[in-house]
């Protein structure tokens, strides 16, 4: 049981950082490898904010965030865009979007050195609270808590305001929504946004657990890509429960197999899904091929 | 699908691939202002600049400065060093290695500080006659790495003999190791010795670099019934975060671990849960006049604390060592080699070092404890404090 409340907690991080990466790719429908790395830079900021200026936990990843959506509009606007207009293939734009990564995870070593850093709520490390004989740290607490929230506003957002409902339609296709006089280009840019501010703030409460470092905007984006491909590419919902099955799964494998099988166990199960149902365990849809 | 699978693959592929890019490969230093070699004695540095162990790295690196400030000169010849990043990995050090001697024609090269490094370093020293010199590198299998490389630093095998001293008290033990050559080594040197002393392994668990998150391993050592619990990581990072989930978790066992805990990370991640963890060290005594002034130098020039004082002091002492032999027989790595073999005995500040013909120095580490924030030596009141909040062991703490 205490395996399986871990895995859902990291789980729950994973699948919010993979949500944000499925909405983008849905709408855009290539990959962006500087998704990770952008999260990467909220988390700095955060960290700035916290120890510079003594600003509360929830205000700095809130400022943090906001910070990461003007990366990933920058990125967009300055870099996918003028490459999406001129019909770019997926593929080359991916190429770009690594370039992305490169150069953002070195300018963040620059400015923030190479070393792990680490992000707490308290400077004492806090013990745990049993119950029903399992143990939940106070940060994974945390995460478990903004995890659910960011998913019923999500869900509320994409649901029930009209962006989110734009945000779905050009999700099923985007032709047909451009015809129907949807501004795509807005639309895209709302994306933008949402998918930054998620990452930034899963990687902000994931840092609790594992601190931050430059690196990490790959071991982001690796694990919100295999969260989204195990769900369903595009599929909310499918994501999220993709993000909980990573996390679960990486933690059996670690009680069963040893800790050097983790990643291993994480991309046996990316490439059983890859060959057994490639458009994702829980999405409806069939996949077709992709201009 | 055909095409979506491929994207995806090479994006895979892609993604794998870049694992841990680090920014900066470039040397240090500009290429050498005088490629004759003429009247200037240039040495190469190796070590992690950058990366998870470059909190050490760059310590060194302050040292190695703070000494050159110091002895600008050897016999009337300049002395330059020129450093290059190792990443704590043996292939990323083997390439320093032979753009060190290549291209800035070194005769010595300092370094690797990860055993990994000086593993890598060592078959191209061996075979382009260059003069390898670790402070910092315990691995057991540096000890059989060749003629032209040495080390003033204690080997793990060492180590691991004081480590099971310390732990024989207990009749089962966890241990959580990396999977790097340090490590490895490490853990399987305990693997061996443990037995003896009659303690069993009841958790044996490696993990792999990059790996953040604990407590599933660590759930396994709570489940078990391990009395204690042994860190070997190869980097200090996981360490202060194995530290740190296991307080969380409620772990409440005593630990012991090797010389990397030693880093600064440390102490930032595992915070308050690092406080009255052992580490078997090379440890250096900071009541001592002279390594006092050598910590006030240090934090003047660098306004910071060293972070493993015992192996910067060793630093130091390397580069006297140096100093006293290229003096005696000239900046040449063979006639070097063949007087640190002869060397008498050479006291310096971090202790005796004498070779043996391994190239393996006679220094033995001792145990530190954590304490406010740092690691100090552990005392006689130390143990008598350990003792006392250990209530339930019966047997004394014998070392």
């Amino acid at each position: 049981m205490q395996i399986l409340l871990n895995g859902l907690i990291v789980g729950s991080a994973y699948a919010l950082m993979g949500v944000g990466f499925s909405l983008i790719y849905s709408t855009v429908r290539y990959f962006n490898l500087a998704y990770g790395v952008i999260a990467v830079w909220g988390v700095y900021v955060l960290l700035f904010l916290m120890e510079r200026f003594a600003v509360p936990f929830p205000i700095a990843v809130f400022l943090g965030a906001l910070v990461s959506i003007v990366f990933g509009l920058g990125s967009y606007v300055l870099l996918f865009r003028p490459m999406y207009r001129r019909k770019s293939s997926p593929l080359v734009i991916m190429v770009a979007s690594f370039g992305l990564l490169i150069i953002l995870q070195n300018f963040a070593s620059l400015v923030w050195g190479d070393t792990t850093k680490s992000v707490s709520l308290s400077d004492q490390i806090l013990k745990g609270y049993e119950f029903f004989g399992m143990f939940i740290t106070a940060n994974q607490l945390a995460i478990a808590v903004t995890a659910v929230l960011m998913v019923v506003l999500l869900e509320l957002f994409l649901q029930k305001t009209k962006i989110g409902m734009a945000i779905r339609a050009i999700g099923d296709n985007q032709e047909l929504t451009k015809v129907l006089g949807i501004k795509t280009e807005t639309i895209i840019l709302w994306v933008y946004v949402l998918g930054s501010f998620l990452s930034a703030v899963s990687a902000s409460m994931y840092a609790l657990e594992i601190g931050v470092k430059p690196t990490y905007g790959v071991f982001f984006v690796i694990k919100a890509f295999i969260a989204a491909i195990i769900g369903g590419l595009g599929s909310v919902r499918g994501t999220l429960l993709g993000g909980l099955i990573l996390g679960i799964a990486e933690n059996f494998g670690v009680y069963v197999f040893g800790g050097q099988w983790q990643d291993t166990v994480a991309f046996v199960l990316l490439a059983v899904v890859l060959l057994w149902k490639p458009e994702g365990v829980f999405s409806k849809r069939r996949l077709v091929s992709i201009e | 699908m055909k095409k979506i699978f491929s994207v995806l693959m090479m994006s895979l592929f892609v993604l794998t691939a870049c694992g841990e890019v680090s920014p900066d490969g470039r040397p240090e230093t500009a290429s050498p202002e005088n490629p004759f070699g003429g009247e200037v004695i240039r040495m190469g540095y190796i070590g992690p600049l950058t990366g998870d162990a470059a909190s050490l790295g760059q310590d060194e690196k302050a040292t190695l400065e703070m000494w050159l400030e110091q002895n600008p000169e050897i016999d009337g010849k300049k002395v330059e060093i020129v450093y290059e990043d190792g990443k704590c990995n043996g292939q990323e050090a083997a390439s320093a290695a032979q753009k060190l001697i290549a291209i800035n024609k070194v005769q010595v090269l300092l370094g690797g500080l990860c055993s990994g490094e000086t593993l890598g370093i060592a078959p191209i020293a061996e075979q382009e006659k260059v003069l390898a010199f670790s402070s910092f590198s315990t691995s057991p299998e540096i000890t059989d790495a060749g003629d032209y490389v040495f080390r003033n630093a204690p080997s793990d095998a060492n180590s691991s003999t004081v480590l099971v001293d310390l732990v024989d008290q207990y009749s089962k033990i966890a241990l959580i190791s990396q999977n790097n050559d340090y490590s490895a080594a490490y853990r399987k040197a305990l693997q061996d010795k443990l037995p003896g002393a009659g303690v069993e392994l009841v958790v044996d668990e490696a993990f792999n670099s990059g790996t953040t998150d604990f407590k599933t391993i660590l759930q396994k050592v709570k489940d078990s019934e391990a009395e204690a619990l042994v860190l070997i990581p190869g980097e200090v990072s996981p360490g202060g975060f194995i530290v740190k989930q296991a307080a969380e978790l409620g772990v409440e066992l005593p630990m012991f671990g090797g010389d990397v805990l030693s880093g600064t990370e440390f102490f930032d991640i595992g915070k308050d849960a690092t406080e009255g963890i052992k580490i078997v060290i090379m440890a250096a005594d900071e009541s001592d006049s002279v390594v006092k002034k050598f910590i006030d130098d240090f934090v003047a020039r660098n306004n910071r604390e060293p972070s493993a004082t015992a192996f910067m002091l060793l630093n130091w002492d390397k580069m006297n060592i140096l100093k006293q032999a290229i003096t005696e027989v000239g900046y040449d790595a063979s006639a070097l080699k063949d007087y640190l073999y002869a060397m008498e005995g050479f006291e310096g500040i971090g202790g005796l070092s004498k070779f043996d013909k391994n190239g393996d120095v006679s220094l033995t580490p001792g145990v530190m404890i954590a304490k406010d924030g740092s690691f100090v030596l552990l005392s006689e009141d130390d143990e008598n404090i350990v003792e006392s909040e250990e209530s339930e062991d019966e047997e004394g703490f014998d070392e």
